[in-house]
């Protein structure tokens, strides 16, 4: 597929669709469920974390191994998923492909999936207040639903890790996803890590475009931060080097964070292929 | 801190390029909106960049500043200076000197020795009224510190003023002084003229003679030049030369004014022997014989070298040139006093009256003195003058052939025959002009004399040009110039003044400015590499 293609991909048009598309895609593998969590049914073994309920120590295996295991069960058609989708305005970034758009797309086909599992879902928008879309929904009947509410919500507004940290500490989820950019302080990212870990799947999945990564403009800007209204007069000559290093830089503390936290983290460069970048990531889960 | 080239500082707005490239930078700056300013924000405060952005712009400067300063040559002086201060004469008449004025001051300025400069009005001028010194009537009003006063001196020269050293200007152009090869110039005769030329650069000459523009001349000056013009006459008259430099800066100091009296070659001469050397010289001068009653010149030559009575009464009404009947004629009988060897220098002198000394013969040394008996030196080539009486102790024929008085007979004749007068005159001087009580006087054209009942016979010369006095019989011409002294100032005064040595630091600013530069490129690569 051709970079422009794949950039004409992600449009607002036939959002439905397209979503479908990718869902129907992914599920059609051989693969039972892209969500593990409880269930009666045993799947892996994995180590035990601090914070993971006492309960799921495989006793037994302890007292061969003298490790401590927690067993990991085929998931179950009934788990809760809370997918949280960052609309603040930094997700209002288009340098090919409208990084909202990519966004919404990854919500919506991440809902689909859910729904057509047979999934309860909660669906909300977060930036400096928190959006509810979708409460215990379940079953296909509540996909048109979402994805109208998807397609139509407007993103503007800072995004508020704190508002979201207070939301994810009272839910009830069994999978917590959380579609953002994360451009905050990276103590905001490890609390949520901390707190989606400790009782939950957490999967992060950081939207960012081409740009983002590598800043490739060429020319002197007047950068101005659309969530802060800030602005730097910067050279691109100045920055350029060092902008590369520092994303990765910050990129990484992320990924750690979240390995350190047990959860599963995914980079989605708006200009990658989607279907595919998932598909493996469900794979390696 | 003192500074040799001022100039340099109209580049002072210069160092507004660096700020105005760094503001002009900003506002061309294309908008941007993105999502995050995190890394930015980490970046700049990493790598410094928005220090270093402000760290480049006051180098650059700086650099600028430096390189300012390296044009202007900074100096300064190290010890003690005794400062003066300085008085410039601001009033309307001096106005048209401010230039020059300027000069002297910068000059002084360049030695360090200006401490306060004031310039001072009509007001303070009246101060010279009446006065007999400016200082002294006025120490109590001025501080107590030596002065120097720069002013025409219109109305009088303070006691205490201080010749200044040599003021130079090679930015305009300046005629400052004009001289002739002959003391006066005859008809057909070519006149050699010497211009004494200052300024740098190329320019043109023009000469107007009696208003009308007579000769134009391309010149190419560097600092102080001569240049020499060959000029010749056909009428018998006063003719007015304005020599005129073609200069934009200034004007008034461009024009020398020369007057020049051409005199007619005829005169009558009474000789009382055939003496072939005598009658060709006369000739070439344009003489004419004639009987002794109607001659201008008289010729004579001596028996028994005795000078009679009779011929001394000639003197009266005549010139008379007296020549021994043979060599070496003894003046025991002049009555021109006496003669001696003065030194073993040997060095012959010839001695009119008590100024005026004429080197004839460098073998001897003569001196005469009226009164008193010649003690010795009848075998000296003499010539002894008495009111208008010439005594020659030689013959004209012997010494014809001498290659040394041969051009200094001519010289000598010429200068007797006709006589030069002085028609040039000095701004600032009052001069007695033979002036009667008809005589009407004009500068440029204008009256410039007094009133209708004034009778004065002196007058005070304020502006350069052409002034004519108007006689009965006729007018008379004079050039009117500065004088030299505006031009050749000297004196030892101020060169002996303590004055600090001088320290020149143009290449420590430049030294600076490369330096600053040096660190700017480093700074810049250090940013990019990294």
């Amino acid at each position: 597929m051709s970079e422009n293609k794949k950039n004409n991909f992600f449009e607002i048009n036939d959002f439905e669709i397209k979503t479908f598309v990718i869902a129907d895609g992914l599920l059609s593998g051989e693969h039972r469920s892209f969500f593990t969590g409880h269930s009666t049914d045993f799947k892996d073994y994995r180590n035990y974390n601090t914070g993971d309920s006492l309960k799921l120590i495989d006793w037994k295996l302890y007292g061969r191994s003298d490790k401590l295991f927690i067993k990991k069960y085929e998931e179950q058609r009934n788990i809760t998923i809370s997918i949280f989708l960052d609309a603040s305005a930094s997700m209002v970034y288009n340098s090919g492909v409208e990084k909202s758009l990519f966004a919404k797309y990854l919500a919506a086909v991440l809902a689909i999936i859910a729904l057509k599992q047979n999934d309860k879902i909660n669906f909300s928008f977060f930036s400096d207040e928190i959006t509810p879309v979708l409460k215990n929904g379940m079953g296909k009947g509540a996909i048109p639903y979402i994805l109208k509410a998807v397609k139509n919500f407007k993103f503007s507004g800072k995004t508020d890790f704190k508002k979201l940290k207070k939301e994810i500490s009272l839910l009830k989820s069994n999978v917590i996803i959380i579609i953002s950019d994360f451009w905050t302080e990276l103590n905001e990212i490890s609390e949520i890590c901390k707190l989606g870990a400790l009782r939950n799947d957490l999967i992060l999945f950081q939207v960012l475009s081409d740009d983002e990564l590598f800043f490739k403009r060429k020319g002197d800007y007047k950068l101005i931060d659309s969530e802060t209204g800030k602005s730097y007069f910067l050279s691109t000559t100045d920055i350029a080097a060092h902008y590369k290093k520092e994303v990765n830089i910050f990129l990484n503390e992320i990924e750690k964070l979240a390995l350190q936290n047990n959860a599963s983290y995914l980079l989605l460069n708006t200009e990658s292929d989607m279907k595919k970048l998932l598909y493996r990531f469900f794979m390696e889960r | 801190m003192h500074f040799s080239f001022l100039t340099a500082f109209y580049f002072l707005p210069f160092l507004l390029i660096p700020l105005l490239l760094f503001f002009k930078k900003k506002v061309k700056f294309e908008k941007l909106l993105f999502p995050s300013s995190i890394i930015i924000e980490k970046i700049l405060k990493r790598y410094h960049l928005r220090r270093n952005s402000i760290l480049h712009l006051f180098l650059r400067i700086l650099i600028i500043f430096f390189l300012i300063l390296f044009f202007a040559k900074p100096y300064f002086f190290l010890g003690d200076v005794q400062k003066l201060s300085v008085y410039v004469d601001n009033s309307f008449s001096a106005s048209r000197y401010m230039r020059r004025s300027m000069r002297i001051l910068s000059s002084l300025k360049e030695k360090g020795l200006v401490e306060n400069v004031w310039f001072y009005n009509r007001k303070i001028d009246s101060f010279f009224e009446n006065k007999t010194s400016f200082f002294e009537d006025n120490l109590a009003i001025l501080p107590p510190e030596k002065k120097i006063v720069i002013s025409d001196f219109q109305n009088g020269v303070p006691k205490n003023s201080i010749a200044l050293s040599s003021v130079f200007n090679d930015n305009d152009f300046s005629i400052t002084g004009v001289t002739l090869d002959k003391k006066e110039l005859l008809v057909g005769e070519t006149g050699m003229f010497t211009l004494y030329l200052r300024g740098k650069g190329e320019t043109v000459l023009n000469i107007f003679l009696d208003g009308k523009l007579y000769k134009k001349r391309y010149l190419k000056i560097d600092g102080a030049g001569k240049e020499k013009i060959l000029l010749s006459f056909s009428t018998s008259k006063f003719y007015k030369i304005l020599f005129s430099l073609e200069d934009s800066v200034y004007k008034a100091d461009n024009d020398y004014y020369f007057v020049l009296k051409v005199h007619e070659k005829r005169f009558k001469y009474y000789i009382s022997d055939n003496n072939f050397y005598i009658e060709t010289l006369f000739s070439i001068l344009g003489g004419e014989k004639s009987s002794l009653e109607n001659a201008d010149f008289v010729v004579l030559f001596l028996k028994d070298n005795v000078v009679e009575n009779k011929i001394l009464s000639l003197e009266k009404t005549k010139k008379v040139f007296v020549f021994p009947a043979s060599e070496n004629i003894p003046f025991y009988s002049l009555p021109v006093s006496y003669g001696k060897k003065r030194d073993k220098k040997m060095v012959a002198y010839f001695v009119k009256n008590k100024k005026d000394i004429f080197n004839i013969y460098k073998s001897y040394e003569i001196l005469f003195k009226k009164g008193k008996i010649l003690a010795q030196s009848g075998k000296l080539p003499t010539i002894c003058v008495y009111k208008n009486l010439y005594f020659f102790s030689f013959l004209p024929d012997i010494k014809y052939s001498d290659f040394v008085l041969r051009p200094f007979f001519y010289t000598f004749f010429r200068s007797i025959i006709y006589p030069s007068s002085l028609f040039s005159l000095e701004i600032g001087k009052e001069y007695k002009l033979g002036i009667e009580n008809n005589s009407k006087v004009f500068l440029n054209g204008e009256n410039v004399l007094f009133g209708a009942n004034e009778k004065r016979k002196n007058i005070l010369l304020t502006h350069p040009g052409f002034l004519e006095i108007k006689k009965r019989g006729g007018s008379i011409w004079y050039a009117v110039n500065p004088p030299a002294s505006e031009y050749r100032i000297s004196s030892t005064k101020i060169k002996n003044r303590r004055i600090g040595k001088k320290i020149v630091i143009d290449k420590t600013m430049l030294l600076l400015a490369l330096l600053l530069f040096l660190i700017d490129t480093i700074i810049y690569f250090k940013e990019q590499k990294l």
